[in-house]
């Protein structure tokens, strides 16, 4: 497939007024984005991830390194670029509240030059789409959470844009907005649009993601294929299981072929040396009363843990 | 559905005569969500005219008829000036709602957008002013002198388009200082009020500030409106609706630069914030 997105070491630095020193938001990253791919950006709050899509998005202005969106570099084209990408972002803001639904992509398809006719047939069908046809007319601050996100990727796809970058989209969604409106993302990836999501819901990017890039402290440390993604606990298995005996439950971390214990759903996950171990720790609960246990295989969830550890709580 | 196979079907042509209807649109769509008609005339304008009264009478009350009629024809073109100046909180409000950043990345221009953000507050604050011409006077017992007071409703609208353009200028400035917004359009605001010929001549004034007080909107327009009531000739009043003009012209040039800056600052220092 051909990349639609390429970035060479790019950086981005910023210098605050108080501070006299430069904080690093991006050091230096290269990646490869290929056409029709859902890539999920993944990494703790200040990571880098935002700043990576407001410098695609040419909201932000690169340090160094450079940036080519379908074979255009964003610095020198920005108005190429600028028709080719839609952005939506999380949170209440970004529309019009007071104004209808209809009138919001009125006026945002005015902004994307397209002509009166197109631009009312795009609204009609994205209304239609995203399941606000019947409130169309209503004003946006009367719509719920999920509308409005989905007024949001409506807004983001006025224009028909081949790369779309969704910043945290649900967030703050009820489980079943969200679940719609991963079904909407993924019949943008079977129409052949590239999609950069970025998200905190390791779920969400297991679901809808080709590939996940996981950044922190502005650089890459991991850039893989979502099926593939367990190599990074070097193939390694896990068992999940339920113990009420704090007795057994304090000596699991002590055997030898465990490495690690950690709460999960409820219950606790203990991370194997060698998937051969899988059998020995079955056999080793069974017999101490533990009937609750399954072999699992590392989440995406895992690998997140495992490479971001517990900085993700210290910003 | 728009498939990204679909893109051409953008129209380049459109320009800044599209966006500023859209933005009109939008405008009065958005005005229509705060007031009815009603609520409009019965609440806002009322609520003008009542504060116009007031400082008219006190013109009555610290001299005469004269004075007072001088202070009311200041006090309703000014009210056009105020309330075309909103649009300074209109403007700075785009990066509350969190569209500035997505504004600034549109393919077209963002500058037209901004300017026609308030267009709704221009509208009504000549509305205002029209209303209040035709009004106030007779009910306070200081009538204008008609035919003569008929063309400056025009000169009353020039006035308010070059005040919505000194309001773009300094809600270029609100944008990027949101916390200073309210601050900026008072700011804004009260040299116009205090010294550029609403409620006392501008000769009354040191002579070195009076040069400076025609560089502001409604000075000029002002001097206009009251060298048409007293009678005076055209070649009397067109030089200082030429100077409105102009002085409207260049407000519009700052703003444009102002609110580019905006823009192009905000993506070089990182000022553009998502969801901001």
């Amino acid at each position: 497939m051909p990349a639609v997105v390429e970035i060479r070491e790019l950086v981005r630095t910023y210098r605050t007024r108080r501070k006299a020193e430069e904080t690093v938001a991006l050091g230096g990253v290269t990646l490869t984005v290929d056409d029709s791919e859902v890539l999920g950006l993944l990494g703790p709050n200040g990571a880098g991830k935002t700043t990576l899509v407001k410098i695609l998005s040419t909201v932000l202005l690169p340090t160094s390194g450079t940036a080519r969106v379908l074979g255009k570099d964003l610095v020198s084209a920005p108005q190429t670029v600028r028709e080719n990408v839609g952005v939506v972002f999380g949170g209440e803001r970004g529309l019009y509240p007071r104004i209808s639904a209809r009138q919001n992509l009125a006026f945002w398809a005015a902004l994307y030059r397209l002509d009166r006719r197109t631009a009312q047939n795009r609204c009609s069908e994205l209304l239609e789409r995203m399941g606000l046809a019947d409130r169309a007319d209503e004003p946006v601050e009367t719509f719920s959470r999920g509308m409005k996100q989905r007024l949001h990727l409506a807004r983001g796809l006025i224009h028909g844009p081949r790369i779309l970058f969704l910043d945290e989209p649900t967030t703050g969604m009820d489980p079943v907005a969200a679940r719609d409106f991963r079904a909407l993302v993924r019949e943008l990836r079977q129409e052949g649009r590239t999609v950069f999501l970025t998200t905190h819901d390791m779920a969400e990017a297991e679901a809808l993601c080709d590939r996940v890039t996981l950044i922190d402290h502005g650089r890459l440390v991991l850039d893989e294929p979502t099926r593939h993604i367990g190599r990074y606990l070097d193939a390694r298995e896990c068992v999940d299981f339920t113990c009420d005996d704090p007795a057994v439950l304090a000596q699991v971390p002590e055997l030898a072929f465990v490495e690690s214990v950690e709460p999960r759903d409820g219950g606790h996950r203990a991370l194997l040396r060698e998937p051969a171990d899988v059998a020995r720790l079955l056999v080793w609960l069974i017999e101490r009363g533990v009937l609750s246990a399954r072999r699992s295989e590392p989440t995406l969830e895992d690998v997140y843990l495992r490479l971001i550890g517990t900085r993700a709580m210290s910003v | 559905m728009n498939s990204p196979s679909s893109l051409g079907t953008s129209s380049p042509g459109t320009g800044w005569l599209r966006l500023g209807h859209q933005s009109l649109l939008f405008s009065i769509a958005e005005m229509r969500t705060v007031h009815t008609w009603r609520t409009w005339l019965f609440g806002w304008v009322a609520r003008l005219l009542t504060q116009v009264t007031f400082f008219a009478l006190i013109g009555k009350f610290v001299a005469n008829d004269a004075t007072m009629q001088f202070v009311l024809v200041g006090n309703i073109v000014a009210l056009s000036c105020l309330e075309s100046m909103i649009v300074v909180l209109t403007m700075a409000g785009e990066r509350r709602l969190g569209t500035l950043p997505l504004l600034a990345i549109a393919p077209t221009s963002h500058v037209p957008v901004y300017l026609g953000r308030g267009l709704h507050w221009l509208a009504s604050g000549i509305a205002s002013s029209v209303i209040g011409w035709l009004v106030l006077p007779p009910l306070l017992g200081v009538p204008l002198p008609w035919p003569e007071a008929l063309p400056a409703v025009a000169m009353i609208l020039l006035v308010a388009v070059s005040c919505y353009c000194y309001g773009c200028f300094l809600a270029g400035l609100a944008v990027r200082y949101r916390s200073l917004q309210v601050i900026v359009l008072n700011l804004g605001y009260l040299p116009i009020m205090a010294f550029c010929g609403v409620n006392v001549p501008i000769s009354f004034w040191p002579a070195w500030l009076q040069p400076v007080l025609h560089l502001f909107p409604l000075t000029n327009g002002l001097q206009a409106i009251r060298a048409v009531l007293a009678g005076g000739t055209w070649s009397e009043v067109w030089p200082k609706l030429a100077l409105e003009a102009l002085v409207g012209i260049g407000w519009f040039a700052l703003a444009t630069v102002s609110i580019n800056r905006v823009v192009t600052k905000g993506r070089a220092d990182g000022s553009l914030e998502f969801g901001s």
